[in-house]
């Protein structure tokens, strides 16, 4: 499924985002909260990457930031061969066209006072490219791709369960018919019953309308099953990136290998017997984090060299990225 | 009669009499929990497995009311009895934990404060014996220095170290049922590694019969010896680990298997075979079985008439008409159970 040697739709370099926590009195020193510190990777036209990490790891943010709904730091987002991160604000509208975003809550993000059609045509008249009848026919057709009716158009969102309010955002980000679409946890906040159906849809609709994904979740089973490639992300760094059916087979950060063996397995046999890695303690502040290995202080295989130098993501086997010291046999 | 049966609850009804009608949030829930054995529900937002803890608990609140059944509590009705004799119950012999460990404890009082207020509330001790008794119960949950710890405020404690207080704080007048509500769904996988592997000890370590509510199967894979499938307010399917995991007979359970992709397969070309359609509105509930509108097997009788359970073996029981002895026979297991070797 993999396509190697493909050219990236989207590449990230060392993209950093620090948010600044204003000084007071009792913090004389300006403090930053470094949410992404240095990440890079690469999406390939087509295919699904998945980005996973546990709240706070800076995924999210590092969704946001592509979008250019909050200016990078630093690094450079190249989408389709331009750097989108520092494109001025007004040149920047053809290209939120082509990227848009499926959030996470349903619930709050659809705006409650207007109609279905209002919220799905917002973005085609922004744009130019539909109006009056044809705008219409389209959202007709938009809902019709994600499962519900026409007569659902002159509805409100509070009429709707959450799993069409999902369905309703979908609509609304390939109205403007995108290249890649940002799905920060769009299916963490529906029902186990529901989740199998909108991952589906967004499977089908892929394939219809070529759309490459930037899947955030923090579910890793539904990462796997979804994702062509998979980065795992800790305390704004990347630690892994692999095939996603690599990373499962072979995880070789040791973060990796923990978060692995954490997610209970709904096969009571296999996860009894399951050996767990269980990492201590949690994840330290991203608040002017200490040098070395953001992951050291929880590692089980932590070395001297990890708590003063910070690891690097090198490719150690074909298409396997890795950040650390221990697996890139340095220390 | 049945000495190991801790707590017994028969055709429990519980609704909620809003202004729009009456809700029927649990519609007759029969279930036994043995003595030392830990009971997983699992269902959807909306199936009722909160309520019937709660209700267990007595804390349905105005407009809710429990409208009929017994729930026996070690040879007792806790639906028959008054707010006054259940608080003596309450945080003594029944305990739980909640979902989210930051709005269950109080951010203004200390943890020493809160969890003396529930010793002292149950056991006739001082100060001194009940703080002695916290920090044992801190130290047994993992916390680090509960010495010290014990002064903290709740914001001074990370998530997952919330959710120790909070065992530690049911746990500290040694209870004969805790009830756990998704205890670990406001976690982090790895903080929820640590909470599952404390439980799972703890199990070992205390003397206690455990009601887990979860929406995650691998979660109920995990520590559960009896296993009640809701769904619309009923139940829907009961039994054993085994008997839920590799012996499914009810469409639902086996959907809810199907639904969710398994990591331990490595190819992902199976596609995921989601439930069609949505879960049913509790206001005006199917007259027949509550699955029934999305059931893939559904029959003239399952839109009409609410299924019985029917009883499979010692453990297992599920409520679907395809267990009737006229039903005509349907593959419906074909997937779901094959991962037994």
């Amino acid at each position: 499924m993999t396509l190697s040697n493909q050219e990236p739709l989207l590449e990230v370099k060392n993209l950093k985002k620090y948010f600044p926590i204003n000084s007071g009195f009792l913090r004389p020193k300006k403090q930053y909260l470094k949410a992404v510190d240095d990440i890079s990777f690469q999406i390939r036209r087509g295919e699904t990457f998945g980005l996973v990490g546990e709240s706070g790891c800076g995924k999210s943010t590092t969704g946001r930031t592509i979008l250019g709904l909050y200016r990078a730091t630093g690094g450079q987002v190249i989408f389709d061969g331009k750097d989108i991160a520092t494109v001025a604000e007004k040149e920047m509208k053809p290209y939120r066209k082509r990227i848009q975003m499926i959030f996470q809550d349903p619930y709050a993000s659809l705006n409650g006072r207007m109609t279905v059609t209002d919220i799905i045509g917002e973005g085609i008249l922004t744009h130019n490219i539909a109006s009056g009848v044809e705008k219409q026919e389209r959202i007709y057709n938009l809902l019709h791709q994600v499962g519900l009716k026409r007569e659902h158009a002159n509805r409100y969102p509070h009429e709707f369960s959450g799993g069409q309010r999902q369905r309703v955002g979908i609509a609304r980000a390939l109205a403007v018919e995108p290249d890649l679409v940002v799905c920060d946890e769009p299916i963490s906040a529906l029902d186990v019953s529901i989740q199998a159906q909108v991952v589906n849809m967004m499977q089908d609709l892929q394939k219809e309308m070529g759309l490459t994904y930037l899947f955030i979740a923090h579910d890793l089973s539904m990462v796997k099953y979804i994702s062509d490639r998979i980065g795992v992300m800790y305390l704004g760094q990347m630690m892994e990136v692999t095939a996603s059916n690599e990373l499962y087979k072979n995880p070789l950060h040791p973060y990796t290998k923990a978060l692995l063996s954490a997610i209970p397995i709904p096969d009571p046999d296999i996860t009894r017997k399951n050996k767990r890695v269980i990492l201590q303690g949690s994840v330290p502040s991203p608040i002017d984090p200490p040098e070395g290995c953001r992951f050291a202080s929880r590692c089980p295989e932590c070395k001297e060299m990890c708590r003063h130098k910070t690891p690097v993501l090198e490719e150690v086997a074909p298409d396997h990225f890795v950040a650390c010291h221990v697996v890139q046999g340095k220390a | 009669m049945n000495d190991d049966i801790l707590l017994e609850l028969k055709d429990v009804r519980t609704s909620f009499y809003t202004h729009h009608g009456e809700v029927q949030a649990v519609r007759g829930s029969s279930f036994k929990l043995k003595k030392g054995d830990v009971l997983g529900i699992v269902g959807e937002s909306g199936s009722g497995k909160s309520v019937t803890s709660l209700s267990i608990m007595g804390l349905i609140d105005e407009p809710g009311k429990i409208k009929s059944g017994e729930i026996i509590f070690d040879g007792k009705n806790l639906a028959k009895m008054s707010q006054r004799e259940l608080s003596d119950i309450r945080g003594n012999e029944i305990a739980m934990i909640f979902q989210d460990p930051m709005t269950s404890l109080n951010p203004v009082y200390t943890i020493k404060n809160q969890m003396t207020e529930v010793i002292r509330r149950h056991q006739k001790i001082s100060q001194k014996k009940a703080v002695k008794q916290a920090v044992k119960m801190l130290d047994l949950v993992g916390i680090p220095e509960p010495e010290k710890r014990i002064n903290s405020f709740p914001h001074e404690f990370s998530g997952g170290m919330r959710q120790r207080v909070m065992i530690a704080t049911a746990l500290s007048c040694n209870p004969r049922l805790l009830i756990a509500d998704e205890p670990t769904t406001a976690l982090d996988v790895t903080i929820q590694a640590q909470i599952l592997e404390l439980m799972n000890d703890l199990k070992e370590k205390i003397d206690a019969s455990i009601i887990l509510i979860t929406h995650d199967l691998g979660v109920i894979a995990e520590i559960c010896d009896h296993i009640v499938v809701m769904y619309g307010g009923k139940i829907l399917e009961q039994g054993t680990e085994k008997d839920i995991f590799y012996n499914p007979q009810n469409p639902y359970t086996v959907g809810l298997h199907k639904s969710v992709p398994k990591i331990t397969e490595l190819e992902n070309e199976e596609r995921l075979i989601p439930i069609e359609g949505t879960p049913p509105d509790l206001m005006n509930p199917p007259v027949g079985c509550p699955f029934s509108p999305r059931c893939p097997h559904a029959m003239e009788i399952c839109l009409k008439e609410q299924p019985p359970s029917f009883q499979l073996s010692e453990t297992h029981s599920s409520a679907c008409w395809l267990l009737h002895k006229d039903a005509p026979q349907v593959e419906k297991y074909e997937k779901a159970g094959d991962d037994v070797e």
